[in-house]
C-alpha cells in the first residue's frame, strides 16, 4: 500500500512540474505581447511614446525568460503570484480569489445536480430499458446534451433572459444589493445563478444518464441480480442495492474527473451569461496576454485536477479489494 | 450677515447669462457602461484603464484639454495658459479658489509635487513628459499658488494639452505613499466633478459629486453608476433594456435594435473619428508603384462600403489625403482639387492606369502579372473578428479583382498583426490611424521616419526628410498660419505618394437615451465629441447631464 501511494505521489509531483512549466511557456508562445495587445486594443487611443512607460510599469514581464520563470516559480511556492497586467497593479492571487467562488459554487452545483438527476434517470432506464422512459426521456435528454453548450446557452439566454424577461442576463448577484449573510443576498445569488444552472444542468444531465445506464446494464446481467429478484426482494432494493451500487465503480473515475473540471469547465457559460468567475477571467487573461493572471489561473486548474485525480486514486484504493492486495 | 452675503452671491450667479441658461433639475444617477472583465477597486490616474478608470476625468480634471469638434481649447483647472514668445516655457494660471474634494486648497505645490513624481518614477510619466527617450520639459517652478510655469526641453506649441494630461493629484495624501505607481487609491481625493466613491463592487462602481467643486451648481447630476459588461452585445441588451443611459459600442443595426425600441428617447450619433485605411507596403511588388497605388484607389466604391460594411454608420472621408471630416477645418482646397480623382470610384480609369503601367494579364489567368511578368498577388491583413473590417476588406478585394488585381483577404490575430506592420513583413492592412488636436497627429504616426518600428502606420516605406524637417517644425511654430502652410504640404505629399488608401473615418460609437437624463452631446448640439474614454470630453459630458 504504501509503495502504491509513493509511486502515485511521485507521479503528481511529476505531473506538477510540467504542468507548471507548460503554464509559463505557453502564454508566451501565443503572438503578440501584453504591451502591443493593450496598444492595439486603443486603437490610437494611447501615443506610441506611451509604450515605453507601459513597457516601464509592467518591466516585470519583460525580462530575460529565464529570470522570468525563477520568479514565477518562487511565486508559486510563496503564494505571491504578482500584479495582473490587465487591472495592474491588482494582485493576481486578488482577482483570483474574487472569482474562484463564483465558479465553484456555480459549476459545482451544476455538477451535483445534474450528477443526482442523471445517475438517477440513469438507473431507473436502465433497470426499465426498452419502457416508455428508456425510449423517451433518455434519447430527448441526449439530444440535448449533445447541443454545444453555448447554443444551448444563448438560446436560453434569449429566450428567458432577454425576450420573456424572467431572469437576468448577467452577474452574480444585483449590485445595488450588498453581499452579506442577508436573504435578499442569497436570493438575489440564486436569481441570477437560475439561467447558467439551468443550462448547464439541462445540457449535463445526458452524459450522466447514459453512462450510469450502460454500465448498470452490464451489472444487471449478473447472476446475483437474478438471484436478488429470486428471493423476492423488492424491485427498489435490487435496482439501489444491488445493480446501482456495483455499477457506480466506473462512474467513480467520471466524477472525479467533472469535479477536477468544474474549476475550468464553466468558461463558456460564465461568459455568455457574463458571471463573474474564473473562466470569465481566463478568456479576458487570454485576448490581453495577462501571463501573470493567465498562469496563476492555469496553476489553479492544475491544482484542482490533479487533486481531484489524486482523490480518485483513494477512493478506488478503498473501493477495490483487489488493489489493497498488491 | 452671512445669509445676506450668500443671498447676494447666489443673485450675482443668477444674472449672468451661462448660469441662466443652464438653471437645470439637479439630483439623479446616471448609468453608463464599461467593458471589462471585473472592474479594479483602483483609483490610481496613473493606471492605464482607459475607460475603465473613472479616476480619470471625473474624480482627477485635466488642468485643459483641447475640444477638437470645437477645435478650442477648455479650461478646466486652469483659467489660461501662455507660451513665451520663443516657445521655450510655458505657464498656466489655476482659477481661483479651487479646492480639493476634502476641502484643503488645490495649489500649484499639488501640481508641481505631481509632476516631480513622473520626473521620478518614469511608471507615473503616462504621458512621457519627463522620462523616456525625449523627454519634453526640463523644468516646473511654482511662480505663486495660482501661477506655475514649466520649461520645455524643445520649442513645442503643442505641449499644453500633453502637459495638462498628466493629472495633478493631492500633495498631502500623496506624498504619504511610498509606491505611486502600485499606490491604488481606495478613497480618493480629487478635483473633478465626481469624487465620491459610494459603492464598489467587480460589476459596478458609483461615483458621486464632489462637495468642493469649483464649477458652481456643477455637476447637476448626484452619481454616476458605471457598470461591467463583457462586450458589445451585452451593451446592446442593457441599452434595449433601459438599464444605462448611454452606450459607446458598436450595434449591429441600431435603428431597428435600439432607436425602434422607443423612438423618442432612444438615440444615436456617430461623429467622424479617425481615418481607417488600407497601408499598402511600399517596398514590395507590385506595391511599390505608384500607378499601381493610384489604381488600388480608384478600385474601391467606397460608399458601397460605408453603407454595406459598416451598415452606413461609418463617414466617408470626402479627400483622399489622409484626414477625414475630424480634421474638417484643416482642408486645403488646393490639394484636394488636385487629387480628388483619387477618392472616386473609377474601375476603367483604374484599369486604363494599370494598362499603362504595364500591368497586365499575360499568362491569361484573368489576373494581372508585373510588368516583369511575375505574379502580382497581394494579400490584404485583417483581424479576425473584427467583422465590419473583415467586410471592408472582403469588398475591397472583390472591388480590386474587378480591375483584374489578384487580392486577397488574410485575417490573422491582433499580435501577430501588429508584429507584422512593425517589422514591414505585409503587403497590404487595413489599420486605423491616430487622432489628436491637430493634423499633426496623424502625419507624424504615418510620414515621420522615427515612427519606423514604433508606430504601426509608419512601415510602408517611403519617408522624406522635407517631410521630417516640417513635421518637426509644425510643433516648433505657435503661428496658425505656417501651421496650416505646413499642414498642407503633409496633405499634397500623402496624396502624392498614397502609402495609404484611406478607406472612411471610423465612428464614433455613441447612443445615448434621454428618457432620464438631457443634456447629451448632439449633432445639433456638438459641444464636445462624445468620446467617453477621452478624459476630457468626459467631464464636459458629465457637467452638462441632468435629470429630465
Amino acid at each position: 500500500m504504501g509503495r502504491f501511494l509513493g509511486s502515485r505521489l511521485l507521479f503528481y509531483i511529476a505531473a506538477f512540474m510540467v504542468a507548471v512549466t507548460f503554464n509559463f511557456v505557453l502564454p508566451r508562445m501565443m503572438p503578440g505581447d501584453p504591451f502591443e495587445i493593450m496598444f492595439a486594443a486603443a486603437q490610437g487611443k494611447i501615443q506610441p511614446e506611451q509604450m515605453a512607460v507601459l513597457k516601464e510599469q509592467f518591466g516585470f514581464v519583460a525580462g530575460p525568460w529565464h529570470v522570468q520563470f525563477w520568479d514565477y516559480v518562487k511565486g508559486i511556492f510563496s503564494g505571491d503570484l504578482g500584479p495582473s497586467l490587465t487591472y495592474y497593479p491588482t494582485p493576481v492571487t486578488e482577482i483570483i480569489a474574487g472569482a474562484l467562488p463564483w465558479t465553484v459554487f456555480l459549476a459545482g452545483t451544476a455538477t451535483l445536480i445534474s450528477l443526482f438527476i442523471g445517475i438517477s434517470f440513469g438507473i431507473f432506464a436502465a433497470y426499465n430499458r426498452g419502457g416508455k422512459f428508456d425510449s423517451m426521456v433518455a434519447p430527448t435528454l441526449a439530444f440535448v446534451g449533445a447541443f454545444p453548450q453555448m447554443v444551448s446557452a444563448m438560446l436560453i439566454l434569449f429566450g428567458l433572459g432577454v425576450v420573456l424577461d424572467w431572469f437576468p442576463v448577467g452577474y452574480g448577484y444585483n449590485p445595488d444589493i450588498d453581499a452579506g449573510w442577508t436573504l435578499a443576498f442569497f436570493l438575489s445569488v440564486a436569481y441570477h445563478a437560475a439561467l447558467p444552472l439551468i443550462t448547464m444542468v439541462i445540457t449535463g444531465i445526458g452524459g450522466w444518464l447514459f453512462l450510469m445506464r450502460n454500465s448498470m446494464i452490464n451489472t444487471l446481467g449478473e447472476d446475483y441480480i437474478t438471484m436478488g429478484k429470486a428471493k423476492g426482494l423488492s424491485t427498489r432494493r435490487v435496482m439501489v442495492n444491488y445493480a446501482a451500487r456495483n455499477a457506480a465503480l466506473p462512474v467513480v473515475t467520471a466524477v472525479a474527473m467533472a469535479l477536477s473540471f468544474v474549476v475550468a469547465g464553466a468558461l463558456l457559460i460564465e461568459l455568455i451569461y457574463n458571471y463573474p468567475g474564473l473562466g470569465n477571467e481566463m478568456l479576458g487573461a487570454v485576448a490581453g496576454r495577462d501571463y501573470p493572471l493567465l498562469q496563476g489561473l492555469l496553476l489553479i486548474i492544475v491544482v484542482c485536477v490533479l487533486t481531484a485525480n489524486f482523490l480518485a486514486d483513494l477512493a478506488y484504493f478503498w473501493l477495490d479489494p483487489r488493489l489493497r492486495k498488491q | 450677515m452671512n445669509r445676506i452675503l450668500l443671498g447676494f452671491l447666489s443673485g450675482l450667479i443668477l444674472l449672468s447669462p451661462a448660469a441662466q441658461a443652464e438653471e437645470r433639475k439637479k439630483g439623479g444617477t446616471v448609468t453608463g457602461p464599461v467593458i471589462a472583465n471585473t472592474l479594479i477597486e483602483n483609483f490610481n490616474p496613473y493606471t492605464q484603464q482607459a475607460g475603465a478608470n473613472p479616476a480619470r476625468g471625473f474624480i482627477y480634471e485635466p488642468m485643459l484639454f483641447h475640444n477638437t469638434l470645437q477645435n478650442k481649447v477648455e479650461y478646466r483647472l486652469a483659467e489660461s495658459h501662455k507660451f513665451s514668445d520663443d516657445l521655450k516655457t510655458v505657464t498656466f494660471t489655476l482659477r481661483e479658489g479651487l479646492k480639493w474634494s476634502d476641502g484643503k486648497p488645490l495649489t500649484t505645490a499639488d501640481v508641481v509635487f505631481s509632476h516631480e513624481m513622473a520626473k521620478k518614477d518614469a511608471k507615473i510619466d503616462v504621458v512621457s513628459l519627463w522620462t523616456g527617450d525625449k523627454p519634453k520639459l526640463t523644468g516646473v517652478e511654482a511662480i505663486d499658488d495660482r501661477t506655475i510655469k514649466f520649461t520645455l526641453a524643445a520649442p513645442d506649441s503643442s505641449v499644453h494639452g500633453v502637459i495638462a494630461a498628466h493629472y495633478i493629484v493631492p500633495k498631502h495624501i500623496w506624498s504619504k505613499e511610498e509606491n505611486h505607481a502600485e499606490f491604488r487609491n481606495k478613497k480618493p481625493v480629487g478635483s473633478g466633478p465626481l469624487t465620491e466613491i459610494k459603492n464598489f463592487k467587480p460589476q459596478q462602481v458609483i461615483v458621486c459629486r464632489n462637495p468642493n467643486y469649483w464649477e458652481a451648481g456643477k455637476p447637476n447630476i448626484d452619481c454616476l453608476k458605471l457598470k461591467q459588461f463583457k462586450g458589445n452585445d451585452q451593451v446592446q441588451v442593457a441599452l434595449i433594456r433601459g438599464e444605462i443611459d448611454w452606450g459607446s459600442n458598436f450595434i449591429p443595426d441600431v435603428e431597428k435594435t435600439f432607436v425602434a425600441e422607443d423612438k423618442e428617447n432612444n438615440h444615436f450619433w456617430y461623429p467622424a473619428g479617425p481615418t481607417v485605411g488600407i497601408f499598402l507596403n511600399t517596398k514590395r511588388k507590385p506595391m511599390d508603384n505608384l500607378a499601381f497605388r493610384q489604381a488600388f484607389s480608384m478600385a474601391l466604391n467606397r460608399p458601397e462600403i460605408v453603407d454595406l460594411a459598416t451598415y452606413g454608420y461609418a463617414s466617408e472621408n470626402p479627400h483622399i489625403t489622409g484626414i477625414g471630416n475630424f480634421y474638417a477645418k484643416w482642408y486645403d482646397d488646393e490639394v484636394n482639387a488636385k487629387y480628388d480623382y483619387l477618392n472616386k470610384y473609377s474601375p476603367e480609369k483604374a484599369k486604363a492606369l494599370l494598362d499603362e503601367a504595364g500591368y497586365k494579364d499575360t499568362d491569361g489567368d484573368g489576373k494581372r502579372e508585373n510588368p516583369d511578368g511575375s505574379k502580382a498577388k497581394i494579400e490584404i491583413m485583417v483581424v479576425n473578428g473584427w467583422t465590419d473590417w473583415m467586410q471592408t476588406v472582403q469588398m475591397a478585394t472583390e472591388y480590386l479583382q474587378e480591375v483584374g488585381i489578384d487580392a486577397q483577404i488574410r485575417t490573422m490575430e491582433i499580435g501577430q498583426k501588429i508584429e507584422k506592420f512593425k517589422s514591414a513583413d505585409y503587403d497590404a492592412g487595413i489599420l486605423w490611424t491616430d487622432i489628436g488636436a491637430t493634423p499633426h497627429t496623424f502625419y507624424q504616426n504615418v510620414l515621420h521616419t522615427k515612427g519606423k518600428g514604433v508606430a504601426l502606420q509608419a512601415n510602408h516605406g517611403i519617408h522624406s526628410e522635407e517631410m521630417d524637417s516640417l513635421l518637426d517644425e509644425f510643433i516648433q511654430t505657435a503661428d496658425l498660419g505656417r501651421q496650416r502652410e505646413i499642414s498642407s504640404k503633409l496633405q499634397a505629399f500623402f496624396a502624392e505618394n498614397l502609402m495609404m488608401i484611406p478607406i472612411f473615418s471610423n465612428p464614433e460609437w455613441y447612443q445615448y437615451s434621454t428618457k432620464r437624463f438631457e443634456g447629451w452631446p448632439t449633432a445639433e448640439n456638438p459641444y464636445v465629441n462624445p468620446r467617453f474614454y477621452d478624459d476630457g470630453s468626459r467631464v464636459l459630458m458629465i457637467n452638462s447631464l441632468y435629470q429630465k
